[in-house]
């Protein structure tokens, strides 16, 4: 099997994989925005876990409309820094009666980023790669 | 050997699969020397055309050298070039005997699968979902040729294999395209869609006497080109189409008009075509038939619309009104490529036209998965794709 294409491959099944997930998620945050403040000690409004599940929701479905695209999946990375932002936040809150949960979403978030960014870097190097496999084969 | 296979929605790779082996006494093997990536393929990497399974090979616009023959090949012999038509037909049944071979009822095995969505099945496709019959396509370095004895054409080798592989599909479809209008003295013919196939229908219209052609895209190297062809443009994005066609057209609209679009219109430039895009997205529509609202509404009373672009299920808010009252005349088809064949070679070797000139990248197979990118988002200038493995 060719290189490049085994990577393109691995790079968009995991897009595929991460937009489903993304549907997922935000789903259940516009869904159970409140259960979900709660049980992970966020201290925020309902009305933002909900906001960030139509955030994550939307970058999930085009990262299933576009999976070859590296956009949606650096939107889910920006996603990820704002989620991160509010766990950490959480953490440091002092009255805080769930931080292991808090604790648990945090590590858990950290490790979806960095599939995150790797996979979206790698669409990014597809893209650059198809650009200059383009113009090596242009004939007119 | 090497193929390019399908594994999902945008996901296509240069596989190493089995070589094709003699099933049918009537099968040929060919070794594929040249290939292209046809508009219709990029239908099934955006994931629009159901029936696809992964690992399935593709590809229909296929040339080569014959290898093996089965025993009623009688026709073909080891060492033949041949350009293999993307339509598989028996060339016996009730509707080859009359010319329709993309109608064949016997070259789809799958065929209750295309029953139950479209009444009858057509002929089975190379590289064109289980729905189509399930056959390996040509984007590979070797290939099974069903039904060897009716489908491919023997090509002379004074005609190089860029002149001669798009007799495998797009230029007969842009030529049956012009043909549909039967164009005459003093017509104008507008044609939707400036890719290989509207490039093709734009010579073709006025191969066979029009006197004008219009065409409509928004893409700027493909206006150019189709300028090049003795057409004039109009952009879609800037110009007013109704407006422009009715004005150059002494207030009647064009005597015929082409979709060579099909089911993935721009969704850019109209409220209609964004719609559509929504529509699909949201999985409440199947296709994106603006260009052919487009072509209905443009064409003056009595006229004719001519339907190259491929289109797979249920149209949405197609205005028959306006064709009923306006006495339309629809013409469609996949295109019965055997047809073609022998008459359009003629026109090569006679010099009438080059069909490389549309070809604006060659690479070989492992570029594949990259070239199809670079043609659906038609960076660099991409128009025409070429493979040789």
């Amino acid at each position: 099997m060719h290189e490049s294409g085994a990577e393109a491959m691995s790079d968009i099944t995991v897009a595929r994989a991460l937009g489903g997930f993304s549907l997922v998620r935000g789903a259940a945050e516009l869904m159970f925005g409140r259960r979900i403040n709660v049980a992970l000690g966020l201290g925020q409004s309902a009305a933002l876990v909900r906001a960030f599940g139509a955030r994550e929701a939307a970058a999930g479905y085009l990262a299933r409309m576009y999976p070859d695209m590296a956009g949606p999946i650096w939107m889910r990375v920006a996603g990820d820094a704002l989620d991160i932002a509010v766990l950490v936040g959480a953490l440091n809150r002092r009255r805080n009666p769930h931080r292991d949960a808090t604790l648990a979403a945090l590590v858990a978030v950290l490790g979806v980023t960095a599939i995150d960014i790797a996979t979206a870097a790698s669409l990014t190097r597809r893209h650059t790669r198809s650009l200059a496999t383009a113009r090596r084969t242009r004939v007119r | 050997m090497k193929a390019l296979c399908w594994h999902g929605k945008n996901d296509i790779r240069c596989d190493t699969v089995p070589d094709p082996r003699i099933e049918h006494p009537r099968d040929a093997i060919i070794k594929v020397t040249a290939c292209a990536i046809c508009g219709s393929d990029l239908h099934l990497y955006n994931g629009v055309i159901p029936s696809m399974q992964s690992g399935d090979i593709l590809g229909h616009e296929t040339m080569g050298e014959v290898v093996e023959v089965g025993v009623e090949v009688k026709n073909l012999k080891i060492g033949d070039r041949v350009v293999v038509p993307f339509t598989i037909s028996c060339g016996e049944c009730f509707f080859c005997i009359k010319g329709l071979f993309s109608s064949c009822e016997r070259s789809n095995p799958n065929r209750q699968m295309a029953d139950a969505v479209w009444g009858h099945s057509p002929a089975g496709l190379f590289g064109y979902s289980h729905m189509l019959g399930g056959y390996s396509g040509g984007q590979a370095e070797y290939l099974r040729v069903p039904f060897a004895d009716v489908g491919p054409i023997k090509v002379p080798n004074s005609l190089s294999d860029d002149q001669v592989l798009f007799l495998s599909d797009i230029f007969p479809t842009g030529f049956m395209a012009a043909e549909f209008c039967n164009p005459q003295p003093g017509d104008t013919i507008a044609i939707w869609g400036a890719g290989p196939v509207g490039q093709f229908a734009i010579r073709s219209a006025l191969m066979l006497g029009a006197s004008r052609v219009i065409c409509i895209d928004t893409v700027p190297e493909r206006l150019a080109l189709a300028r090049e062809g003795g057409a004039e443009t109009l952009d879609f994005l800037k110009d007013d189409i109704y407006g422009e066609l009715t004005e150059r057209t002494n207030g009647r609209g064009p005597d015929a008009c082409i979709d060579a679009v099909g089911t993935e219109a721009s969704p850019l430039g109209a409220v209609d075509a964004m719609l559509d895009r929504v529509k699909q997205a949201a999985l409440l529509g199947t296709d994106r038939p603006h260009v052919l609202r487009q072509a209905i509404t443009n064409c003056r009373n009595g006229g004719i619309v001519s339907i190259v672009g491929v289109y797979g299920g249920l149209l949405d808010k197609i205005p028959m009104g306006a064709a009923i009252n306006k006495g339309l005349t629809f013409r469609m088809s996949q295109t019965p490529v055997q047809r073609y064949l022998a008459p359009l070679l003629d026109r090569i070797e006679k010099g009438e036209i080059d069909p490389s000139f549309v070809i604006t990248h060659v690479g070989s197979l492992e570029d594949g998965p990259d070239l199809y990118r670079t043609f659906r988002d038609k960076e660099d200038g991409c128009m025409k794709v070429v493979l040789k493995p």
